[in-house]
């Protein structure tokens, strides 16, 4: 008979490293995520993309490792060494069989406690982030116009700053910058471990108290929490590449997990994206791309693991030969009125519900994942170990409660609105 | 190269890695079951109790490759399954399947096309999601309002991709390479042929594409052998019957090509690729699994040496290979600025060119063992990712003991054996070079800095 999922274990060191572990038996293999609670959000001005730069030359050295050696070696023990920034996470996951689970374990503390870099590497590493702003960005027409759609939305926020940096930033990033936001942020009382697989907590505790005990804990600077503009507007632009398909990027700025006013509110918001747009059920792909056919593709975002404000997103593929993007804008819109105004029925609130509740069980089969959603809940300043409330308080969303969310956050002066269009067609 | 931690030699200073073995072997025994079905269907089912769900893969031989005269119709046959099924209409179904929170995906390739679902498995679930889901393989109505609806998206997806350069540079290839042959075209649908079709023709291609006999079935999660058994009977016996894909006809000779598409853009688009004429099944596969691992996987392997971190020109590069079933091709894609387009080239053709020549050394063999390790391990360990490479196995007919054989057989390759697959199934003066994005003057390669060499 399969089993439900194991209770989320804790402990804090005394240095303030947060540790949690999702104990899973199922395979030999553990996952083994450590998640600095500082990401693109946490940027100056005119410095964006200095946490991902960082991210990019913590395996440079550090007093046990040689540059270049975290990788070779946990390609070795059977892990894939990679790492991602968020705007609110600098993250270095690894999964591994679980007899090896002490490698990682003791190379991540090393790093957290002494990892440094030459100017040589520091040039390459720029030069790469630069080529991967290039590839991923510049080079892409819908990535470009999503960049531009977000600094509109999120206005004075940290929010609107891109997590891959400004190229005119990055150009002028200078190691002796990235080396002081390791040594301002890279402390144990800044981090969660997220642990996931097959480990006890009793062995676990024991490895980590091992390798991160003797680092001490720092002061951290104080990290304001990215709130929306106090006076928002409506706000539109539009957006011409070549290459960029007829569309519509719409988005309101609403609260996230930790800035909604209830727990309520915001599972109402989480509820949304399979309300409206995902899955050929929900009421706007049902109305606008299957019934009206004005748009020919949708799927909505909402970002509520966010330490800060945030936002709810629609992007939609427009089909020309039905209207304007205009047009179809103001079709979206008319639609969500009518849910602020009369919510949803009961049978699609109960199908959005069943398919968040079911996603959680099939999250479980990636043991990755599992550890990854109690780092999204850390860095989100929720505490992890709530999580496992939200079936029982998804059940308690009810019509209202979607509706009041509707009502308060999807009006038109807590919009934005970019057009995008392919650049042939700008004069038609 | 600097910093290639040599797999024979760990002088580590972690503790805990002290005194690493690494060359202990890597279990895998996963228990594949496998059947033919009264219908013909090929089930391969992993009893998984872990979890309470299940995940549910068809492989029909019903990819591109089965167009007719009209270039289009295998996807959009398989795009209008979910239109309308057994009376019921596109919504209603959709609200049925996405109310149990049961997960529909399909995709559309060259020689194939995929259907998968992922549900609970709670009997009160189960049952309505699979009746459903058969209900949509087998017995689509193919509606016109459908129809032309799904024309329109994916004429709209043709017109995006067709500009996207990634998608672009692949498509050049295939193009390119196997001009005249059913691989020639890779974006699967034509203008014209989407247009001409008719739902009298996605009817007939269901008819015989969508044949109990012209699928795989992969099946994998909290059920039994007898559940699975039930399930799978129940969903062939639905379908249509007696029909199976025809092998394709054997490739063109192949020739060697370059071609840019100068289109505006912050970059170019990439694609060296070679012509590898080895079946999906054949022996060789494993060693030029290996190879390609060596040379384009992972930031050790040396094109990403030699281009990304001795020389910052480009944030990734990588290779594959694609075996198809009469034939195949190694491609290697990268992205780099307009004014590195041929020096770039020219450096990625000479790499490739020494390690066709060289081979591998025992230490990154064994190092792209390891490499090949970690994913496998991962991959057996979760019930989505079994299916698909179950799926996989179904589709190269390759035998149930591959899971379980497969690193140790990897293990046993030598360095002279991978060399001479590379030499037999790979000739660089046969390489089709694709770049797409704006012309620039060229410049030569910037210098590798000093303590990169």
């Amino acid at each position: 008979m399969p089993n439900p999922p194991s209770t989320l274990q804790h402990f804090t060191l005394a240095n303030g490293l947060r540790v949690y572990l999702r104990e899973d038996r199922r395979a030999p293999l553990v996952s083994i995520q450590l998640w600095y609670h500082v990401g693109a959000s946490y940027e100056p001005a005119g410095q964006s993309g200095l946490s991902h730069a960082l991210e990019h030359l913590m395996f440079e050295g550090s007093s046990k490792l040689a540059p270049g050696e975290y990788t070779s070696l946990m390609i070795l023990i059977g892990g894939e060494p990679n790492a991602f920034t968020t705007v609110d996470a600098t993250v270095y996951p690894l999964t591994v069989p679980s007899h090896r689970v002490e490698i990682p374990l003791e190379a991540m503390a090393d790093a957290m406690a002494s990892a440094s870099f030459e100017e040589a590497p520091f040039t390459r590493e720029r030069d790469i982030v630069l080529s991967e702003r290039r590839k991923n960005v510049d080079n892409n027409p819908l990535a470009s116009a999503i960049e531009a759609h977000e600094a509109l939305a999120h206005g004075s926020s940290p929010y609107a700053s891109p997590v891959i940096g400004h190229r005119a930033d990055l150009e002028q990033l200078t190691s002796a910058t990235t080396r002081s936001w390791k040594q301002t942020w890279y402390h144990p009382n800044n981090a969660t471990l997220a642990v996931a697989g097959s480990i006890g907590l009793e062995q676990l505790q024991a490895m980590v108290e091992r390798h991160f005990a003797d680092i001490a804990q720092a002061e951290l600077p104080a990290a304001a929490q990215p709130r929306q503009d106090a006076v928002l507007a409506k706000r539109t632009q539009t957006v011409s590449k070549p290459g960029l398909r007829d569309g519509v990027l719409m988005s309101f700025n609403v609260p996230s997990r930790a800035t909604a006013s209830s727990t309520e509110q915001a599972l109402a918001l989480s509820l949304l994206p399979d309300l409206l747009c995902d899955g050929y059920g929900a009421r706007l792909r049902r109305l606008l791309i299957n019934d009206e056919t004005i748009l020919l593709n949708m799927s909505c975002k909402y970002a509520s693991l966010s330490r800060g404000d945030t936002l709810f997103s629609i992007y939609a593929y427009t089909n020309p030969s039905k209207g304007s993007q205009q047009e179809a804008a103001e079709r979206l819109f008319a639609e969500l009125g009518k849910l602020a105004e009369t919510g949803p029925t009961q049978a699609e609130l109960e199908r959005a519900r069943a398919r968040l509740l079911a996603r959680q069980v099939f999250g479980r089969d990636n043991i990755a994942n599992q550890a990854a959603a109690i780092g999204e809940f850390a860095v989100g300043g929720l505490d992890p170990l709530l999580m496992d409330n939200d079936a029982q308080g998804l059940k308690a969303v009810t019509l209202e409660h979607v509706k009041e969310a509707a009502a308060q956050f999807l009006r038109e002066d807590l919009q934005t609105i970019t057009f995008l269009q392919t650049e042939e067609s700008r004069d038609d | 190269m600097t910093d290639t931690l040599l797999p024979n030699q760990t002088t580590t200073r972690l503790l805990s890695a002290q005194g690493l073995v690494l060359d202990e072997p890597t279990l895998i025994n996963t228990e594949i079951q496998s059947w033919t079905d009264e219908s013909g269907a090929r089930v391969r089912f992993i009893e998984s109790h872990g979890l309470p769900m299940v995940d549910v893969q068809l492989v029909f031989k019903a990819g591109t490759t089965q167009d007719t005269d009209y270039p289009g119709l295998a996807a959009l046959t398989l795009y209008n399954l979910d239109e309308g099924s057994a009376g019921k209409s596109a919504s209603e179904f959709a609200e049925r399947l996405e109310s149990l929170g049961a997960l529909f995906e399909k995709s559309s390739r060259l020689e194939y096309s995929t259907l998968t679902l992922r549900t609970l498995s709670a009997k009160e679930v189960l049952d309505p999601a699979l009746a459903l889901f058969t209900d949509l393989v087998a017995r689509p109505d193919f509606p016109a309002t459908g129809l032309e609806k799904v024309k329109a998206q994916l004429l709209g997806q043709r017109a995006g991709l067709e500009k996207f350069p990634p998608i672009r540079a692949t498509a050049e290839v295939y193009r390119h390479l196997f001009a005249g042959h059913p691989y020639g075209t890779p974006e699967g649908s034509s203008e014209q042929g989407i247009a001409a079709i008719t739902t009298d023709d996605l009817k007939a291609f269901h008819g015989k594409a969508y044949s109990a006999n012209n699928l795989e079935i992969s099946l994998v999660g909290d059920l039994s052998r007898e559940d699975a058994e039930r399930i799978t009977q129940q969903l062939s016996q639905a379908l249509p019957q007696g029909w199976a894909a025809a092998e394709l006809p054997p490739l063109p000779t192949p020739s060697p090509g370059r071609i840019h598409i100068e289109q505006p853009g912050a970059s170019n688009v990439m694609a060296l690729a070679l012509p590898m004429a080895v079946p999906a099944d054949a022996p060789a596969q494993l060693n030029l699994i290996l190879a390609n691992e060596v040379l384009g996987s992972g930031l050790n392997s040396r094109l990403m040496q030699a281009l990304r971190q001795q020389r910052g020109l480009t944030y990734d590069i990588s290779s594959a290979l694609n075996p198809l079933r009469v034939g195949g091709l190694f491609m290697v894609r990268w992205e780099v600025a307009a004014e590195f387009v041929d020096a770039s080239l020219q450096l990625v053709r000479q790499t490739v060119q020494d390690f066709i020549e060289q081979g591998p050394t025992a230490a990154e063999l064994l190092a792209a063992h390891r490499q090949l390790t970690g994913p496998m391990l991962r991959n057996v360990a979760q019930n989505r990712r079994l299916a698909a490479l179950l799926g996989e196995m179904g589709y190269k007919q390759l035998p149930d003991d591959y899971l379980s054989t497969y690193l140790p057989r990897l293990a046993a390759l030598t360095p002279e054996q991978v060399r001479e697959a590379l030499q037999a199934n790979l000739d660089i003066n046969m390489s089709i070079e694709v770049s797409v994005g704006p012309a620039a003057d060229q410049k030569p390669l910037p210098p590798v800095p000093a303590d990169e060499q």
